[in-house]
């Protein structure tokens, strides 16, 4: 009776909305060795090893990745994540937009 | 050296066990209570069980303490009302009925389970003032499991086990180590930028390893698993895995014959994959097992931890946030807390960001206020 239930693997724990992108998180595990002991746990995309950008050329991140050059910590007590970067609007928010002018990659209109 | 006039081990068990036959006095009442010491070889449980066909009271009281050991929470909850209900008032089965309630609970997440065994505990005219020192004891102990040490007495606090009877200095060593190791995770005063809890766990296999020793001496088999498991867990996290797995094949050797899952799965969590890996390899059902108990003691133990202390901030948090948030407090890297974990950096990352989440913690340094 007073058990939680466990999420299954596959399982979808939520999708995020990002400007005109989806993306739907769903329950896994990071490497091999974690599923012979471990819960899944939602697994988040790759996005500093296959970044994306909103259609004006700002990068989607996830609040946990490593940060940038640019980074500047919000607070005085740095974790070192883009969650607690002063370019990261919302550090709630697990997938969110970059607001740093210097990573910003320009749009086709923009080059021409 | 040992003196050539002191008294071994096995000598004093006799004389106890002399002074208890036929005897109604106080020494009778802890004999009944430390069956665990006739308990001293792997695979006997059966053969001490059968030992003790002529004393119905005493072969319940073993198989108490034996179910316990084998996580047979549900076994050992039924023989303890049946006990509850023989006793008479100031008896000193009391106490074995209040600890072994109130450890019970813990497996089982029963909140009126743990009420009833402290209610138990506390209450009833107790004239032996020795029987009364004892009930305290457990009491205290029963509250420090969740990680309340406020109870313990003074004499306790300093290593100083003399007002328990001896029979009970095992266990109470076995208790005090645990002490010590939530009173580390108490300290706020960092040192040299580490936490006390930290410079503490570097120096708790110096104090564990001779209460090993006198526990194997003294043939406490059960107790010498659960020191063992503790010396390892405190290796482990120094970052000395092989002299932790010195320490855990041994509790295996000891522990596996009779189904003694319960201290395995209490210290499960804490070794990563160590022992995970040697009991995979070793016994596959008791590696189902012990995993199934390991879930079942650390969920009960959130359940009580948050029902007594009337927490919030952070009773959401998962059994692995719990760990990780931990190891960050003590200052290790996350790429550190993955190597000990044997997981990977970004599930580090996550459970640190959604313990922060749950807690309202603005950094992974105010962790320790929840952790």
């Amino acid at each position: 009776m007073y058990r939680k239930n466990t999420p299954q693997e596959g399982e979808v724990y939520k999708t995020i909305r990002v400007e005109e992108r989806s993306y739907t998180i769903v329950y896994g595990y990071y490497s091999e060795k974690e599923r012979l002991s471990e819960e899944p746990i939602p697994i988040f995309p790759d996005l500093a090893q296959n970044p994306e950008y909103t259609a004006d050329g700002r990068p989607i991140v996830t609040r946990i990745q490593d940060p940038c050059a640019y980074y500047q910590c919000r607070g005085s007590d740095p974790d070192g994540w883009c969650a607690d970067c002063v370019y990261y609007p919302n550090d709630k928010e697990e997938i969110g937009v970059c607001q740093c002018e210097q990573n910003r990659h320009c749009t086709k209109e923009e080059t021409q | 050296m040992i003196p050539p006039l002191a008294v071994k081990p096995e000598d004093g068990r006799k004389k106890a066990i002399a002074r208890a036959s036929g005897d109604t006095s106080a020494d009778h009442k802890r004999e009944q209570l430390t069956l665990l010491t006739r308990y001293n070889k792997p695979g006997t449980a059966n053969a001490v069980l059968e030992s003790l066909a002529d004393d119905p009271l005493m072969q319940d009281i073993f198989r108490i303490q034996l179910y316990h050991a084998q996580g047979k929470a549900t076994e050992t909850k039924e023989l303890l009302y049946k006990l509850k209900a023989k006793e008479q008032p100031g008896s000193a089965l009391r106490t074995l009925v209040g600890s072994y309630m109130a450890q019970c609970a813990i497996v089982l997440g029963d909140l009126p389970l743990w009420n009833e065994a402290q209610k138990h505990l506390e209450s009833g005219e107790i004239a032996d003032p020795v029987l009364r020192v004892q009930m305290d004891f457990w009491y205290a102990v029963n509250k420090s499991i969740i990680n309340d040490t406020s109870y313990f007495p003074d004499w306790f606090r300093r290593g100083d086990f003399t007002p328990l009877p001896r029979e009970l200095h095992p266990m109470a060593r076995l208790c005090y180590a645990k002490y010590l190791y939530i009173t580390a995770h108490e300290a706020e005063q960092w040192a040299n930028d580490r936490h006390p809890a930290l410079i503490f766990l570097q120096t708790m296999p110096l104090i564990l390893e001779p209460l090993i020793t006198q526990t194997t001496m003294e043939g406490v088999m059960v107790t010498e698993i659960q020191l063992r498991m503790l010396c390892a867990v405190a290796y482990h996290i120094n970052g000395d895995d092989q002299l932790a797995l010195l320490h855990i094949d041994r509790a295996l050797q000891l522990a596996l014959p009779d189904q003694l899952y319960l201290p395995l799965a209490e210290n499960r969590i804490r070794l990563g994959n160590l022992l995970d890996d040697r009991l995979e390899a070793l016994d596959k059902n008791a590696f189902a097992e012990v995993k199934r108990l390991s879930r079942n003691c650390q969920q009960g133990w959130v359940i009580l931890h948050n029902a007594v202390h009337n927490t919030t901030l952070s009773d959401a948090l998962t059994l692995r946030e719990r760990q990780i948030c931990k190891l960050a407090v003590y200052g290790l890297s996350n790429k550190e807390i993955a190597d000990r974990l044997s997981i990977s950096v970004n599930a580090v990352k996550q459970a640190l960001r959604s313990a922060m989440d749950k807690t309202g913690a603005n950094s992974r340094s105010e962790l320790h206020h929840f952790v």
